[in-house]
């Protein structure tokens, strides 16, 4: 147990590691906040999952920034995070627009984004 | 009498000379490494001093190889890019130590037929293969970096009984640690992270011990392929706290959430 704590707090030695990990916080929570909107219209909703969206896709492009000053613009590395990307702006396209037979698949689209934080942290712990 | 106390006292201090060996250095007793170590005898070490040298270096001899003052400044360029930076070649008792060696398109450190030789706390970047042995038994790999190589960072041939440990072979084109056709090895506490296909890899290997190494973030961790009797044990390929981490972050996020919306309800009552 204690080799574990220690392990923990030797992880966040890295500033990306903790953006990381504050992300999929935030995440976890936006996604909680939208599936309860998705049931119904709620004001406290809403603004929890408005500035929880806004603080991840802040932090995400950070860490975007972070990724291509650490090690170059490297191909792969910019399609994953441009296609992350792109998930979070065609949701935001999807809930700003007025197609209700796309709206069924936000809480899919929710749970792929909390997926992509899973994988951020993953590849942002320090070995 | 004190004629004979002298004569053996001459005998005993020239005895003791031979014994532990001259020491050349390099650039100041000779210009290039090559040089130095074929004016030295066996036994003899020489000692690089810092420095960024370009040769092909070819070992015959039991000598010692080593740096001033580490790999970080001392490091040799394949000035031939077909050749390997360092050969070892039907020697025994050869000992490198501290040397950086990168550029080769063959190899950084390459044995061939050779045993009893040491290598410690290299640096092998940058090349085909890091560190390479064929034909080479009962040799010891040690503390070497064997990173950011084109292929794989160690790799053995039929070569048995060779000991492996605490060794670096991450981020590497394709395998971290190869052991192709070799028996009885010990490979004990490496580091094979980041390797494009595997950390490690046992290919018609028998009764090798596997144990204690880090494998982490590779295509494949451990792999054998047409290989028995080996002993696998102790080796990570997925530390508890890769899980654990995940997991205490979503309760975060969750307890964040109830919090948010605690937080929320109080103020638009208040």
């Amino acid at each position: 147990m204690q080799e574990v704590l220690l392990d923990l707090i030797s992880i966040f030695s890295n500033i990306s590691i903790v953006l990381a990990s504050i992300g999929l916080i935030i995440a976890t929570s936006s996604f909680i906040s939208g599936l309860q909107l998705v049931k119904a219209a709620s004001r406290i909703e809403g603004r929890i999952h408005k500035f929880n969206g806004i603080a991840t896709i802040a932090i995400y492009a950070v860490l975007f920034i972070l990724s291509i000053v650490d090690h170059g613009f490297r191909l792969w590395p910019i399609i994953g995070w441009l296609s992350g990307l792109s998930i979070v702006l065609l949701k935001l396209k999807i809930v700003r627009g007025r197609k209700k037979r796309a709206r069924k698949y936000i809480s899919w689209m929710g749970a792929c984004l909390v997926l992509i934080w899973l994988y951020i942290v993953y590849i942002h712990i320090p070995l | 009498m004190i004629k004979k106390a002298v004569l053996a006292l001459t005998l005993l201090v020239a005895f003791a000379f031979d014994a532990y060996g001259a020491e050349l250095f390099v650039p100041d007793h000779h210009s290039t490494i090559q040089e130095a170590l074929d004016q030295a005898a066996p036994g003899d070490t020489v000692t690089v001093k810092p420095g960024s040298y370009s040769e092909n270096i070819v070992i015959k001899r039991p000598v010692t190889l080593r740096s001033a003052n580490g790999p970080a400044s001392t490091a040799i360029n394949a000035a031939k890019k077909d050749e390997p930076v360092i050969s070892i070649n039907d020697a025994t008792g050869v000992s490198i130590e501290g040397l950086s060696a990168t550029g080769s398109e063959v190899a950084g450190i390459r044995l061939t037929r050779s045993s009893g030789v040491s290598l410690k706390g290299n640096q092998t970047t940058e090349n085909l293969y890091g560190i390479a042995l064929y034909d080479s038994s009962d040799n010891k790999i040690e503390s070497n970096t064997a990173d950011l190589n084109e292929n794989y960072g160690i790799y053995l041939e039929k070569s048995h009984r060779n000991t492996v440990v605490k060794n670096s072979a991450s981020s590497n084109g394709d395998r971290g640690i190869f052991i192709s056709a070799s028996d009885s090895n010990t490979v004990i506490g490496n580091t094979a992270n980041l390797n494009t296909w595997n950390g490690i890899v046992l290919w018609s290997a028998k009764g090798n011990i596997i144990r204690g190494n880090k494998t982490l973030r590779n295509t494949y961790g451990l792999v054998l392929t047409e290989s028995s009797g080996n002993t696998v044990d102790e080796n990570t390929s997925l530390p508890n706290v890769f899980i654990i981490l995940p997991i205490l972050l979503i309760y975060l996020g969750i307890l964040l959430y109830l919090v948010q919306k605690y937080a929320l309800k109080f103020l638009y009552r208040s």
